[in-house]
């Protein structure tokens, strides 16, 4: 996609939450309502807002981890594992919030990287696990094999194999998708990923959900990283 | 319980009403200004309880204003309001003088939840008693009750309660929750976890829920009533 593209298809998505918000506030504003309805209609303008909020969230992004974009990305030394501490337990009081038991295993796994970038990867990982149906999501990162590997699995609906590879096509969206989708998150962390010249790939979950394994490669300054680690 | 005082520094007025409109809700006082020049010598002369500053302000900006008010030697808790995330930002933030910090846009219920905890923090050494729920510990006094019954604890399980308290709706890993118990020999991982047991299960019949974040730690839930 070039970025002309990105953006008409960008701006495209902007249009149908912009466009429920004034309806909507035209409907609030033009007629004599009760309190119940409008209490209802605030409810909907919240739900859209958020939705706009995530995907500005989203599209920067996007943005920011794209070099053709002109965007300055420094690496240094970082272990996915404090990426995971860090960000990755930020998400857990909402996970909680909503009965989610989110979970993590952490071993180090060290990688020349930008650690901002891959808290976003990360982070779009975790809420799409959220937010398609799992009651149990597992954060886990390790070194296997030279790789230092990022993995994060949950039992939600999961996702045909035969449409796996559409999912990181920007602006598709799964079959089990909900209304509030952006059909970003994977292509996001798709982007961040090869910048870090790694892959990212989804299984089959052992409960029956998704599994998104990103794999980078290990950064050479610890001496076990030659080591084979038993998973 | 007396009302806490809130000193906003936030230069989008829609949005400062708003933040002002929800914590008055909350039973806060809350005092509004615009400007990063006034935040160091509003702090001064004024007790606040805690402090919301924006980053991006006209005139000085938020870190600025917070490095002032550091050097002047206000030792009030802020909270950062930015736009930006980069690292370098978060860092700068933190290591600027911050205590916490909220990307915008966030929910109003986070921010309340920010400020209790630094409120909290910050109170602490007074010897402050803690509540939740039917669930009350005094520090300083080694005593602890749920409702009408007092709760025999260990002093580790009081310390464990008391940093999970402090935390309330915020994860405490292990290693946190270990530094706290080891005053002469190192703690285990292992052994957290009984004293978590037992703790928990001491505490199962008020309705206290401690739940286990998986490979990392415990978060005291925020208290719900039980529904009637």
């Amino acid at each position: 996609m070039s970025s002309f593209d990105f953006v008409g298809a960008a701006a495209h998505q902007l249009r149908t939450p912009l466009a429920r918000l004034t309806t909507e506030l035209e409907v609030a504003l033009s007629a004599a309502r009760d309190a119940q309805a409008d209490q209802a209609a605030l409810a909907r303008l919240k739900t859209t807002v958020d939705h706009l909020s995530r995907l500005v969230q989203q599209l920067l992004a996007l943005a920011k981890s794209d070099p053709k974009l002109g965007a300055e990305i420094a690496f240094a030394d970082v272990d996915l594992k404090d990426v995971v501490l860090d960000r990755g337990v930020e998400w857990v009081p909402r996970a909680i919030a909503g009965d989610v038991d989110l979970g993590f295993d952490a071993q180090s796994a060290p990688v020349r990287g930008n650690a901002q970038l891959l808290g976003e990867a990360l982070v779009n990982l975790i809420d799409n696990a959220l937010r398609y149906g799992a009651r149990r999501v597992t954060v886990r990162t390790a070194q296997r094999d030279g790789r230092s590997e990022l993995e994060v699995e949950d039992d939600g609906s999961g996702v045909a194999p035969q449409d796996r590879e559409r999912m990181f096509q920007r602006f598709v969206r799964g079959a089990a998708a909900q209304a509030d989708g952006s059909g970003l998150g994977l292509p996001i962390v798709r982007q961040i990923v090869e910048l870090h010249d790694g892959q990212v790939s989804l299984h089959d979950g052992v409960q029956g959900g998704l599994r998104v394994l990103v794999s980078l490669p290990a950064c050479g300054r610890d001496p076990s990283t030659t080591r084979t680690t038993s998973a | 319980m007396k009302p806490l005082n809130v000193l906003l520094v936030e230069d989008d007025e829609p949005l400062a009403s708003s933040i002002a409109m929800a914590l008055r809700q909350a039973g806060w006082q809350v005092e509004i200004t615009a400007r990063g020049e006034q935040f160091a010598p509003t702090l001064q002369s004024e007790r606040f309880d805690v402090a919301i500053l924006d980053v991006n302000l006209p005139g000085i900006d938020g870190f600025e204003a917070m490095k002032r008010a550091r050097l002047a030697g206000v030792t009030t808790p802020i909270l950062l309001l930015t736009a930006r995330d980069a690292v370098e930002d978060r860092v700068f933030g933190l290591e600027g003088g911050a205590d916490d910090y909220l990307l915008k846009p966030f929910a109003v219920a986070e921010l309340v939840a920010r400020l209790r905890v630094l409120v909290r923090r910050h109170e602490r050494p007074t010897g402050h008693v803690l509540e939740h729920g039917p669930l009350r510990l005094d520090p300083a006094g080694h005593s602890a009750s749920a409702g009408a019954q007092p709760l025999d604890l260990s002093h580790r399980e009081r310390a464990i309660l008391e940093l999970l308290m402090v935390n309330e709706g915020r994860v405490v890993g292990k290693d946190a929750i270990a530094s706290v118990l080891s005053d002469q020999t190192a703690v285990s991982d292992n052994a957290v976890e009984v004293y978590v047991f037992r703790l928990r299960s001491k505490l199962e019949p008020s309705g206290v829920r401690i739940r286990t974040v998986r490979g990392f730690g415990y978060m005291l839930e925020p208290w719900r009533a039980p529904a009637p």
